[in-house]
C-alpha cells in the first residue's frame, strides 16, 4: 500500500494556477522530496494532501483513506512553510493543545512531551513563551507539533528554512531516524543537496504538471563524464601512450544538474 | 523497512481510527479554553465591548432625537397692546416655541430666518389689538423656515393650535359678554390619548433600537475580526490540519463571543435602565432569550464575513457595508412605512429590523411572543440561514 497516492489529482483557483493532473505514488517508509520551482504548484499539491484545501478533481489518498477523510488527519503530522503559532502559549502549552485535538491520552501526552521536545532540542525552553523563540526554534517547535501525535507521515514543508546548519544537520539525522522508525516522509525543499543525501525518491513538478517521478539516482546513475586525477609531468605522455592514471571516477550527475535540466526542459 | 514495522503502523492504524468519529467535548474544551486565553489577552476587543456601547448609547441616545420644542421665533409686535402679549405668552407657554427676539420690519425678519437666528416670525398688524377689542376678526401671519421639514411642522402645528386655542376662547368670551354664555359649548371636543409612551420622549423609542444597533455592530466586527485575524496571521492552518472538526472549531471559536456579547448587551441594558429611565415594560425573561437569539443571529454574520473577507481591513469594510443600511432601512429612526417598496424589502433582509420591533414591544408596549411570534420567526430562520451558509464556506473557507 502507497503512503500518498494520486490520481490525476487537479487543484485549481479558478482559471489558473494550482496543480494539475497530478498521477504520484509514496511508498510507506520511504523519505520522498517534492521539487519544482517557485509558484509550480507544490505548496497547493501539499495543502490538498493535509486537507487544508480541497481538490477539484482527480483522486487522493492518504494511508489508504481519502484526503477528505478527517480520521486520516490522525496519523499524519504537518509542518508548514509559514509556520506561525499563538505567541501567547508556552511550547509546553503549544504541543498539548495539539496532543488533545489528536486525541492523545493523558499517559500519551507525557510520554511524546518528553520525547519530542528532547528531539527537537526543546526541553530546557518548554516552559518558554513561543513568541520569545527565534526563527529556528519557532520552526522546531513546529516539527515538534507535527511529530507530536506520533504520525505514520509527515509533511514537512522547508523544514530547515530557518535553521542554521548546525540545526539542519540535526533535523536530517531526526528524519532518517523517523525513516528508520517506520515513518513516511514527504518532504518540500528547495535545499537540493539536502534532499539528495536523504531523499529515497523525488518528484519533480513544473507549471503544476508532474514531470517526473522515481528514484533520481537511477536517473543520475548513468555518468556522461569522467574525473581524472594524474601527475601534471605525466600529463603529456598520458596524451601520447596513455599511461598510469592514479585516478578515473564517473562524474554522476548531482541532483541539482538534473532538477535543473529538467525544469529547463531538457 | 521491515514487515514488523508495517504490520505494527497497521494495526496502529485501526486502533486510531475509532475515536476521531462525532463531536468530541475534549477537542472542543481545548479549542475554548485557548480562545478563552485569547480573547482575555485581546484587551481592546474586551474594551471595546463595554466602552464601545456606552458611548454609542450616549452617542446616538442624545443626538439621535426627534423631539422638536423650543424653536427660535422672532415677533414684530406693531400692536404693542396687552392682547398682542397675551398670544406671544400663549405661544411661549406651548413650549414649541420661543418667541424670545422682538425685531422691527421685514428686513430685521429676513436677516434673523436668513442666519438661522430664528426657525419662525410671528408678525402682528398694528391694530390687532383693536380688531380684538372691537369683535373684529385680526389677523396673524406666521413665517416658517421651511427648509427643514420636521421643524417647520412642528412650528406650523403649534402656532395653529395656540391660534385656535385662542381664537376659541376670544368666541367664547364675546358670547359671554352678549349674554350667550353657557348656552353653547364646544361643537367636537377631541379627547386624546398617546398610548406607550405617553410623553412621546424620543428617547424611549430610540434606546431600545440602540441596544440592538450597538450589539449587532460590535458582536459583528468583533467576530468577524477575530476570526480573520487568525486565518490572516495562518495559526488556523495549525488547528485545521489536526482532526478536528469544523464544528467543534467553530462552537470553541464562537462561544468566547456570547461571553462578550452578553457584556455589551448588559452594559447597554444597565445604562438604558438607569442613565436614561428607559425599563422595560415586558417580560424580562422573553427579552433575555430573544435577545440571545439576536446575539448568535448577529454571531453567524460576523462568522460569514470572516468567511468572505481575507484580511481585516476587508472584514471592516463588509461590516460597514451592514451598518449604514441598518441605521437607515431597519426602522431604527425613520419608519419604514413610508420608505417606497424596494427599500422596505430591503430592509426586511437585516435581521436587526426584527429584533428593533421585538424590543420595542418589549420595552414600551410590554407585549409577549403572542404579538412578537413573527418577528421572532423571522430571526430564527435568518439565523439557521445564515449559519448554514457560513457553516458552509467555513468548511471551504482555506480554499
Amino acid at each position: 500500500m502507497w503512503a500518498i497516492e494520486t490520481k490525476q489529482l487537479t487543484k485549481t483557483y479558478g482559471e489558473r494556477g494550482g496543480c494539475q493532473g497530478i498521477s504520484l505514488q509514496v511508498p510507506r517508509g520511504s523519505i520522498f522530496g517534492l521539487l519544482g520551482p517557485n509558484g509550480a504548484g507544490k505548496s497547493t499539491l501539499v495543502k490538498v494532501l493535509v486537507g487544508l484545501l480541497h481538490k477539484t478533481s482527480g483522486e487522493a489518498t492518504i494511508l489508504g483513506r481519502p484526503v477528505t477523510d478527517v480520521s486520516a488527519r490522525r496519523r499524519v503530522g504537518f509542518l508548514p512553510e509559514n509556520f506561525r503559532y499563538h505567541e501567547w502559549l508556552t511550547g509546553e502549552d503549544l504541543l498539548r493543545l495539539h496532543g488533545v485535538l489528536f486525541g492523545l491520552s493523558a499517559r500519551e501526552m507525557e510520554e511524546r512531551l518528553d520525547k519530542v521536545l528532547n528531539q527537537v532540542g526543546l526541553a530546557e525552553k518548554r516552559k518558554q513563551k513561543v513568541g520569545t523563540y527565534s526563527k529556528g526554534m519557532q520552526q522546531r517547535i513546529g516539527l515538534a507539533c507535527a511529530l507530536l501525535p506520533d504520525p505514520e507521515l509527515l509533511f514537512l514543508d522547508e523544514p530547515t528554512s530557518a535553521m542554521d546548519p548546525v540545526g539542519r544537520k540535526e533535523v536530517r539525522d531526526l528524519l532518517l531516524q523517523w525513516q528508520a522508525e517506520g515513518k513516511t516522509i514527504f518532504l518540500n525543499s528547495h535545499l537540493l543537496s539536502e534532499l539528495e543525501t536523504i531523499c529515497d525518491q523525488i518528484a519533480v513538478i513544473k507549471e503544476g504538471q508532474l514531470l517526473y517521478q522515481g528514484d533520481w539516482r537511477a536517473l543520475a546513475k548513468r555518468p556522461k563524464q569522467v574525473r581524472v586525477v594524474m601527475d601534471e609531468a605525466e600529463l603529456e605522455r598520458a596524451r601520447m601512450l596513455g599511461v598510469k592514471m592514479d585516478d578515473v571516477t564517473p562524474v554522476a550527475e548531482s541532483l541539482e544538474d538534473l532538477f535543473l535540466a529538467m525544469v529547463a526542459g531538457q | 523497512m521491515t514487515p514488523g514495522i508495517n504490520e505494527g503502523a497497521d494495526r496502529t492504524t485501526q486502533e486510531r481510527m475509532v475515536p476521531v468519529a462525532g463531536f468530541s467535548w475534549t477537542r472542543f474544551m481545548a479549542v475554548l479554553k485557548k480562545e478563552f486565553i485569547q480573547t482575555k489577552r485581546d484587551v481592546p476587543s474586551v474594551i471595546m465591548a463595554v466602552v464601545m456601547p456606552v458611548v454609542m448609547l450616549l452617542l446616538f441616545g442624545y443626538a439621535v432625537n426627534t423631539d422638536v420644542d423650543h424653536i427660535p421665533m422672532v415677533v414684530w409686535d406693531q400692536s404693542m397692546t396687552a392682547d398682542s402679549r397675551e398670544v406671544v405668552q400663549a405661544l411661549r407657554n406651548s413650549t414649541y416655541l420661543d418667541p424670545d427676539q422682538y425685531v422691527q420690519g421685514y428686513g430685521e425678519i429676513e436677516d434673523a430666518m436668513n442666519s438661522a437666528k430664528a426657525r419662525a416670525a410671528l408678525i402682528i398688524p398694528p391694530d390687532y389689538g383693536k380688531a380684538i377689542q372691537g369683535g373684529d376678526t385680526a389677523t396673524l401671519q406666521v413665517f416658517v423656515d421651511g427648509a427643514d421639514p420636521t421643524t417647520a411642522r412642528a412650528a406650523l402645528s403649534a402656532v395653529q393650535a395656540v391660534g385656535t386655542e385662542r381664537a376659541w376662547q376670544l368666541q367664547s368670551e364675546r358670547m359671554n359678554l352678549q349674554g350667550l354664555g353657557g348656552a353653547i359649548g364646544r361643537p367636537i371636543e377631541v379627547e386624546t390619548r398617546v398610548w406607550y409612551n405617553p410623553e412621546m420622549k424620543s428617547t424611549l423609542f430610540n434606546i431600545p433600537a440602540l441596544i440592538g444597533l450597538i450589539l449587532q455592530n460590535v458582536i459583528a466586527l468583533l467576530t468577524a475580526f477575530s476570526l480573520v485575524r487568525e486565518k490572516e496571521r495562518g495559526t488556523m492552518e495549525q488547528l485545521v490540519v489536526t482532526p478536528i472538526r469544523p464544528v467543534e472549531l467553530l462552537l470553541g471559536k464562537l462561544v468566547p463571543f456570547v461571553g462578550i456579547g452578553f457584556v455589551a448587551f448588559a452594559v447597554a441594558l444597565l445604562m438604558a435602565i438607569f442613565w436614561f429611565d428607559v425599563v422595560p415594560q415586558g417580560s424580562w425573561v422573553l427579552l433575555i432569550l430573544l435577545s440571545i437569539l439576536f446575539l448568535v443571529t448577529i454571531l453567524a454574520i460576523g462568522l460569514l464575513i470572516s468567511t468572505i473577507a481575507s484580511t481585516q481591513i476587508q472584514a471592516m469594510q463588509m461590516t460597514v457595508l451592514l451598518v449604514l443600511p441598518s441605521i437607515l432601512l431597519s426602522g431604527f429612526i425613520f419608519p419604514r412605512e413610508t420608505m417606497p417598496l424596494f427599500l422596505q424589502a430591503l430592509g426586511g433582509m437585516i435581521p436587526l429590523t426584527y429584533y428593533i420591533t421585538i424590543m420595542r414591544g418589549i420595552f414600551l408596549k410590554g407585549v409577549g411572543l403572542e404579538y412578537l411570534w413573527q418577528d421572532t420567526l423571522i430571526l430564527l430562520v435568518f439565523l439557521v440561514g445564515i449559519l448554514t451558509l457560513a457553516m458552509k464556506k467555513f468548511k471551504k473557507n482555506l480554499d
